[in-house]
């Protein structure tokens, strides 16, 4: 058989692993990440987004966190090919990939990939599960990797199975993790890593994989607890452990927020994803230093002795202000759009549409090439469509 | 002891207020909305409610670039409402519960949510517009009101993780509180909506219900959706409803509905409130 054309979606540990491993064993391999930190090996192909590096791929490896799995779904929709096979391979709850097998249902073939331990040790031949119609279509794929499992059973099964394994794998950790540093305390260390060993084999190294392990991986694995926990409420059983396992890897978030890097690294990523959202010009930081004077001009239109004056003279009053030439224009034109670009804020700006006793219907009409009477239309009919105005690169698509 | 006897999730359109304001309830644009709200009225004045903690944003009336709080808590004896370029709105100024919003300011600072104290602070349709849901055209509100003031227009507000968690902390307070008072808790804002840019006038349906319904059903996915999701699915000012996470916050893990009401479109918003109960232990 022929090798598959690969497409990795996300290339943190998990996936840039499996793209360096499948471009090494001869697979063609694209792929794409926000933030790209890893090595990759130089004959793996780095798109430009989700959307294009999915386009000529047979199999689509989705590697994110959970939670942008919906969202990376979305975008690929109208760019995958009709015959490639889809797996979800994060660590999502069963409805969650349930879910993405609904976005994609017209699209391609979506199969339930749950990772079965972790990858650095093994890469691509780390053990998966495999579940959903026409499973055995990965496995024949991937005839060479030892470690695949198919079952069959819808998408879901595979990641049901791997969370009722997080309940064991992920407790035992806890336990571990606390009774570590329990032992530290009381200057117990050899004694406690005796009683472990004595429980469940094993030596220190072990020991010590478990406590770093989810010190380094408390983000995604408090996610995958909190799919534990939902499945289980949703069956009315208990999850004592399991909150339990999670509240403590909650700790470690909280430690990891302490650190510098993943704060400033948040605020990147906010700042570009905000851009990728059409027409929207969010009141970021910048945005705020830059609209200054030009907002605090519109504040100052809520005294009515001031909205006399500026009735009086517009131009002796805008030139009032530290504004420069551009955003007193802006305001003399009514440009809404133009003074949005220029910093302004809307709550802000319509403060000048108050003073012309013009509605934001009028304003936002302004603002999308509409009339106001069009606008309130639309409104009236459900107001504009979510579909198609939700990000910059789906809509070039 | 004082005591949360519910909790309000609720659009603040100011459109709604001026409609009340200005006798058009009866019209046919609004009386989709206004016709649905005796019920939730009826419910609401059941509890014999005291006090409402009130959570909205202020858009440029009390404060503006000057000074940007991102929780101010509201201490005074009485608020005015704000004139917001119209003239400030005829309705009766809001009476506030000046012994109860400083314990709430003392014990939630004292438990690490450092409150801005706001001893004058006017307040603007953010606030007074669900008092008109809530209460109708009225000589004097029926309730002492806590306004509590989030950060919503500069980025980064505050996250719905942060919001839910103050909600908490002032659950905490609220029940250490000696004096027997009903505390209704509302948060407000949303729903989905956008007024600036090109793409203004924005509305997800589709979001808005299943917000609603996790509220009571799966609130985790509400209280831990990051900004850019809200912004990206709800519009740039949906992201209000990370204030609606301070009422979660604020009711037990397990409440049960009472009332829902969810309109499209009250001037460029989709309007939405719903009424909750903490369930019988």
């Amino acid at each position: 058989m022929k090798k598959p054309k690969i497409a990795i979606l996300g290339l943190g540990e998990a996936g840039s692993h499996f793209a360096n491993d499948l471009a090494r064993l001869g697979y063609t391999v694209s792929g794409w990440d926000p933030d790209l930190k890893r090595t990759l090996d130089e004959k793996i192909h780095i798109a430009n987004n989700n959307a294009h590096a999915v386009e000529d791929a047979d199999v689509v490896f989705n590697v994110n966190l959970s939670s942008v799995a919906k969202s990376v779904a979305e975008e690929i929709k109208h760019c995958v090919k009709k015959e490639a096979i889809f797996c979800e391979m994060n660590t999502s709850s069963p409805f969650e990939k349930k879910e993405i097998q609904s976005i994609l249902k017209n699209e391609c073939t979506v199969l339930d990939v749950a990772i079965m331990a972790p990858v650095p040790k093994a890469g691509i031949q780390t053990p998966f599960l495999v579940s959903g119609e026409n499973a055995i279509a990965f496995r024949n794929y991937f005839s060479e990797l030892p470690n695949i499992q198919i079952i069959e059973a819808p998408v879901g099964k595979a990641a049901e199975l791997k969370l009722l394994r997080s309940i064991v794998y992920k407790g035992v950790a806890a336990v571990i993790c606390e009774a570590m540093e329990v032992a530290e305390k009381f200057d117990s260390v050899p004694f406690m890593e005796e009683q472990i060993s004595s429980i469940m084999g094993g030596d220190k190294n072990l020991i010590e994989r478990f406590v770093e392990g989810s010190k380094k991986h408390a983000i995604r694995r408090s996610h995958e607890m909190e799919a534990v926990t939902s499945m289980l409420k949703k069956e009315n059983l208990s999850a004592l452990m399991s909150k339990a396992a999670l509240d403590n890897l909650s700790r470690y978030v909280e430690t990891k927020k302490d650190d510098p890097s993943t704060i400033y690294e948040e605020k990147q990523k906010l700042k570009k994803a905000f851009l990728d959202i059409p027409g929207t010009y969010v009141f970021t930081p910048d945005h705020s230093r830059k609209g200054y004077e030009l907002n605090m001009f519109c504040m100052s239109l809520n005294e009515a002795e001031n909205r006399e004056k500026f009735r009086a003279d517009e131009k002796a009053y805008v030139d009032l202000f530290p504004m420069t030439e551009e955003q007193k224009q802006a305001v003399l034109n009514r440009e809404w759009l133009e003074m949005l670009r220029l910093g302004g804020n809307i709550y802000y700006t319509f403060k000048i549409a108050i003073f012309d006793r013009k509605s934001m219907q009028h304003v936002g009409g302004k603002m999308s090439g509409m009339t106001e009477e069009e606008f309130k239309d639309m409104m009236l009919s459900g107001g504009r469509s979510i579909i198609g105005n939700r990000s910059k690169i789906k809509q070039s698509k | 002891m004082a005591k949360i006897v519910g909790g309000i999730g609720c659009s603040h359109v100011p459109a709604v207020g001026a409609a009340s304001d200005h006798g058009k309830t009866k019209d046919g644009y609004w009386t989709p909305l206004f016709n649905a709200l005796p019920a939730a009225r009826k419910w609401l004045s059941d509890l014999k409610p005291d006090v409402m903690i009130l959570v909205y944003n202020d858009h440029g009336s009390a404060f503006s670039l000057e000074l940007i709080p991102t929780f101010a808590i509201g201490t005074a004896e009485n608020f005015k409402p704000a004139d917001e370029g119209y003239g400030p709105r005829d309705i009766p100024d809001v009476e506030g519960h000046a012994e109860l919003a400083w314990h709430i300011a003392e014990s939630c600072i004292m438990d690490e949510f450092d409150l801005t104290i706001a001893n004058k602070m006017d307040v603007d349709h953010g606030c007074t517009v669900p008092l008109t849901v809530f209460f109708g055209e009225v000589e004097k509100w029926p309730v002492r009101v806590i306004p509590i003031c989030v950060n919503v227009i500069q980025f980064p507000p505050p996250t719905a993780n942060r919001c839910f968690n103050l909600g908490r902390a002032i659950k905490k307070a609220i029940s250490t509180f000696p004096e027997d008072l009903n505390v209704v808790v509302a948060g407000t804002g949303g729903m989905s909506h956008q007024l600036q840019g090109e793409r203004s006038g924005v509305v997800n349906t589709e979001f808005d219900i299943n917000y609603l319904n996790q509220l009571s059903e799966d609130n985790d996915k509400n209280r831990y959706m990051n900004h850019i999701d809200y912004i990206r699915e709800a519009g740039s000012e949906g992201i209000e409803m990370v204030m609606w996470q301070i009422m979660r916050g604020a009711m037990e893990e397990k409440i049960v509905e009472k009332f829902r009401k969810y309109h499209v479109a009250s001037s460029n918003t989709a309007f939405g409130i719903i009424c909750f109960e903490n369930e019988e232990a």
